[in-house]
């Protein structure tokens, strides 16, 4: 019993994922994660620090930090890069004056060590709003394919609609599992390719 | 323990500093002779590298030295700045809008991550949906008064409103018979001695450099950053923020700008004007740069300029500005 107990332990452990949460102020971090986590979203202030979410999403136990981006908040965002699987940069799709500060800071988290090898999923977020840039337009916008030091990929959604949200969430947890637990993803991968397709075209569609 | 962290920061330093007089003679050539984007690139990279050691010293650097050391490379950031607007001066704005040409320019470059990044990326054949939508935009205007029929600029009933470079300004933009329009979000910009009424918008407000404004809007969120001066009159739920702003005053959505019934209704779980949060002043004492609007102060209900045949605009603002005269 004993023995058997850590085991479990350990691989419940060993299926947790820890994903950050980065973008700048009112790219609607913390209303994507209200809203998968089917909370209400109207009343939700600018995040002063941070928020930590859990959910338990197929095998996964996935441990979500929301970390504020406001400028005073930025040079934080450090503390909380250890250990991360993965990181989910937010993006206002109607903020077109600041579509250069969002590359720039993006870019240069991109050179730190402590996030080398996460997963990056871009939620170009709001397309529920008229008048938004597409995801083709933000890849362009934010220069993502000159991107070489990880995986990512980008999503159109909405966090008013839900709409992406949990595709995205799926695409972080099958590319986060396929690198680090190889052995008990073979069959994670299999239902997120073939539902891969469908996905992409999703993100087509709506943008 | 300390030792230790003097010798880490005497290290730290002595590389820095070598590092920063290098790039800085190397910004000085390049400013003299032919810049070529490689090489700003490349001195882009290194600033930028730099910038990531100074933040993992912050732990060990006595916060004199953060500050000598940051001022260094903000003097680097800028003077990169201004080299690349010089050597570039389009690219500022190469993202506004291109969906013509940005069917052939991103074909190739999606060939190379796709070896890196497998079936994620989207194919670029989503670029021809890139549906030319762009929201309601009102930009470089001075002595001017605004309103949505005023403006011959083609709207559908709901668009997110983008307003920029405002001088003297006063904006109405609340419905009327004849232009009905539901703003879903707000985004503001290098507005000055202007007035902006606005309806409930759905969605969020944010502003950047505002000076000696006054601004009725509702939102479901509010982020004001780099201003002084303003009053905002304010329909919320959440709390108000204002970062790096001063002279800040805040008073309720007044009633007789709600146009709808909705509008009306709301105000009662809407009235979070005074749950301002100040993100450059995270303390407990109460913040130095925002207060709550006195009613002696406040616009009256008949002062609000709504009608259009307001004609001498400066006279009027003279009477409604933070600053007056």
């Amino acid at each position: 019993m004993g023995l058997l107990t850590i085991i479990r332990k350990n691989r419940q452990k060993e299926k947790e994922m820890r994903i950050l949460f980065l973008g700048l102020d009112n790219a609607g971090k913390t209303t994507i994660l209200k809203k998968l986590n089917g909370e209400d979203i109207m009343g939700i202030s600018p995040t002063l620090g941070f928020n930590i979410k859990t959910f338990v999403h197929g095998k996964y136990t996935l441990n979500i930090w929301d970390v504020g981006g406001q400028r005073t908040l930025r040079p934080y965002w450090r503390n909380y890069f250890e250990q991360t699987d993965a990181l989910v940069w937010v993006v206002d799709s109607g903020d077109r004056m600041r579509m250069q500060d969002c590359k720039e800071e993006l870019h240069s988290l991109l050179l730190e060590d402590r996030l080398a090898g996460a997963s990056l999923l871009i939620f170009a977020n709001k397309q529920d709003i008229q008048g938004s840039m597409s995801s083709a337009e933000i890849r362009d916008a934010l220069d993502l394919p000159s991107i070489k030091s990880h995986q990512w990929r980008i999503l159109a959604c909405s966090a008013v609609t839900g709409q992406n949200l949990v595709e995205g969430l799926d695409w972080v947890v099958g590319d986060v599992a396929n690198r680090i637990y190889y052995s008990s993803t073979a069959e994670a991968t299999e239902r997120w390719q073939s539902g891969g397709a469908m996905k992409t075209s999703n993100a087509i569609t709506a943008s | 323990m300390s030792e230790t962290k003097q010798e880490l920061t005497q290290q730290y330093y002595a590389r820095n500093q070598a590092a920063i007089s290098e790039l800085s003679s190397r910004l000085e050539s390049l400013r003299s002779g032919p810049a070529t984007p490689e090489a700003i690139e490349k001195v882009a990279f290194e600033i930028a590298k730099l910038r990531k050691e100074f933040s993992d010293a912050i732990t060990f650097l006595p916060s004199y030295d953060q500050r000598q050391v940051d001022k260094q490379l903000k003097d680097l950031e800028g003077q990169l700045e201004s080299l690349r607007t010089a050597a570039a001066p389009k690219t500022k704005f190469a993202f506004k809008r291109k969906a013509a040409k940005a069917a052939p320019t991103t074909s190739p470059p999606a060939t190379e991550p796709t070896q890196t990044i497998p079936p994620a990326v989207p194919p670029p054949a989503d670029v021809q949906s890139t549906a030319p939508t762009s929201g309601l935009s009102i930009s470089g205007h001075s002595n001017s008064y605004l309103t949505l029929s005023s403006l011959s600029i083609p709207w559908s009933s709901a668009s997110d409103l983008t307003i920029s470079d405002l001088d003297n300004c006063i904006v109405n933009f609340l419905p009327s018979p004849d232009a009905d329009v539901t703003f879903t979000a707000l985004h503001a910009r290098n507005l000055s001695n202007t007035v902006l009424v606005l309806p409930i918008i759905t969605g969020s407000a944010l502003l950047h450099d505002m000076k000696n404004c006054v601004i009725a809007l509702g939102s479901r969120q509010f982020r004001m950053h780099t201003s002084s001066d303003v009053d905002v009159y304010i329909s919320i739920a959440s709390n108000p923020i204002i970062e790096h702003c001063s002279g800040i005053r805040f008073a309720d959505y007044p009633a007789s700008l709600r146009r709808s019934p909705a509008d009306t209704a709301s105000s009662k779980s809407n009235s979070n004007y005074l749950a301002v949060q100040d993100f450059s002043h995270i303390r407990a004492t109460p913040s130095p740069n925002w207060s709550a609007l006195p009613a002696e102060a406040a616009i009256r209900d008949d002062q609000w300029p709504l009608n259009s045949a307001v004609d001498d605009v400066l006279s009027t603002l003279a009477e409604l500005l933070p600053v007056r005269g």
